[in-house]
């Protein structure tokens, strides 16, 4: 009623007006909705950790590169790898292999897929299965399952703290032998089990 | 005719700069308070790690112990030991911090005095957690270790326990001395005087050959005074 009781030109003037106000609204709305991104990707840094590491590429701290035959022949266990051709890892794909350099008490393996498996030894009297039990209810995070009947704990990668990169693990135990499989971001943590249940005795042969 | 379209432009951009004036203050209105909320604007790992010579099951900071500063901290604030595997995997702390907007995963906000607190990190899965708070100028012990090389490391603020933490297959390593923090606004100063290390036979020596294992602060260095008592200041 009070639109059509207006003369044209304030009807022109109105209209005008509401276009105006829409179009500044809009584009202010516009701008913060870009600014606040650049924010939010900064903020995602947001949670942080205490960290004791260094930033550095070497796979393992005051460790050594050496071959896979020669990580074979010094580590006082049987290096079990994975060989998945399927989901791209076997020794074919090894890129680096490291020893730590006290007694080759660690084995690191770097694949190109960027999957890094660790392998250490446990300690005498100590069962695997327990540990992983209780480290899973102690953290409240990750599963604990067998992989082709050995005991595993499985984290996946949203499970990780905030301020470390989404990577899935997987800690399993051949014997008494862990490998502890990272894999990069690009590996879902079921292709990581596969990955794990492509490990075994067998596959320590060369 | 060109003037009533001039009339029509003013009229036009005054109400596209009331809009988005008015929008901007909405704006503004609802994001006032998380503006100033943080304490943390540009987080990073600035630390000043040492280290003994050799590794060992455990690290102790005793006789003294760890001195206590009390500063006015925006973002986190360390002082700490910890052992941890080659390859960066794992590694459990206990020290002091200050951490008053919560910044730190899993640890909880402290309110204005340095609190006791123990961490463990394990593939990337991290516990913390708080315990008494300290008084500037004290000199607390610390010590973390796996005397028996099963797994569980044991943690004790001066002759208390403050629990156990499983880590698996680490069970020896590098023993470390640390000054953190996340803000360039912030203290790194730490002063661990008496750090010990746990030899094979489960006995506490102290630290021989300590050098720098990592200094990512480019305000604060290490100051070995002896190989067993080593600072954290921005000169020595």
């Amino acid at each position: 009623m009070l639109v059509r009781a207006l003369p044209k030109k304030q009807m022109r003037r109105l209209f005008l007006a509401i276009v105006a106000f829409v179009v500044g609204a809009s584009v202010a709305l516009y701008w913060s909705a870009v600014t606040q991104g650049q924010g939010e990707e900064s903020a995602s840094h947001g949670l942080g950790p205490l960290d004791l590491r260094q930033e550095t590429d070497d796979l393992l701290l005051g460790g050594r590169r050496v071959s896979l035959e020669d990580a074979i022949a010094t580590a006082p266990y049987e290096v079990f790898r994975p060989q998945s051709p399927e989901m791209g890892v076997g020794d074919g794909t090894v890129e680096e292999v490291w020893v730590s350099g006290d007694d080759s008490s660690t084995v690191a393996l770097k694949y190109s897929s960027s999957l890094v498996a660790y392998l250490t030894q446990w300690p005498a009297g100590t069962d695997p299965e327990a540990s992983y039990k209780e480290i899973a209810s102690e953290t409240g995070v990750g599963l604990v399952q067998m992989i082709n009947g050995h005991p595993a704990w499985v984290v996946a990668a949203d499970a990780q703290a905030p301020g470390f990169p989404p990577t899935a693990v997987i800690d399993i135990t051949i014997g008494r032998v862990e490998v502890s499989l990272h894999a990069g971001p690009e590996t879902s943590v079921d292709d990581l089990i596969k990955i794990a249940a492509s490990i075994s005795a067998s596959s320590a042969e060369t | 005719m060109s003037r009533a379209i001039q009339r029509d432009s003013a009229w036009f951009v005054s109400w596209a700069v009331i809009g988005s004036l008015l929008a901007s203050a909405a704006i503004l209105a609802v994001q006032m308070p998380s503006a100033f909320a943080g304490g943390c604007p540009s987080p990073e790992i600035l630390h000043v790690l040492t280290r003994p010579g050799s590794n060992s099951r455990g690290t102790r900071v005793a006789e003294p112990g760890t001195e206590v500063f009390n500063s006015s901290v925006e973002c986190v604030r360390v002082a700490s030991i910890g052992n941890r595997n080659s390859p960066q995997t794992r590694f459990v702390e206990i020290g002091w911090f200050e951490d008053p907007t919560n910044f730190l995963a899993g640890c909880g906000a402290t309110s204005g005095a340095p609190t006791v607190f123990k961490f463990r990190f394990i593939d990337g899965v991290v516990n913390c957690t708080t315990h008494s708070t300290l008084s500037a100028g004290s000199f607390p012990n610390f010590r973390v270790f796996d005397d028996d090389q099963n797994g569980v490391w044991s943690f004790f603020h001066g002759n208390n326990s403050i629990g156990t933490y499983n880590m698996s297959t680490f069970v020896t390593g590098t023993p470390l001395a640390n000054g953190e923090r996340k803000e360039p606004a912030d203290s790194a100063r730490a002063n661990h005087d008496g750090l010990w290390r746990m030899d094979p036979s489960q006995s506490w020596v102290l630290w021989q050959t300590t050098s720098v294992e990592d200094d990512s602060d480019p305000d604060y260095r290490a100051c070995i005074r002896s190989a067993s008592h080593v600072e954290v200041r921005t000169a020595c």
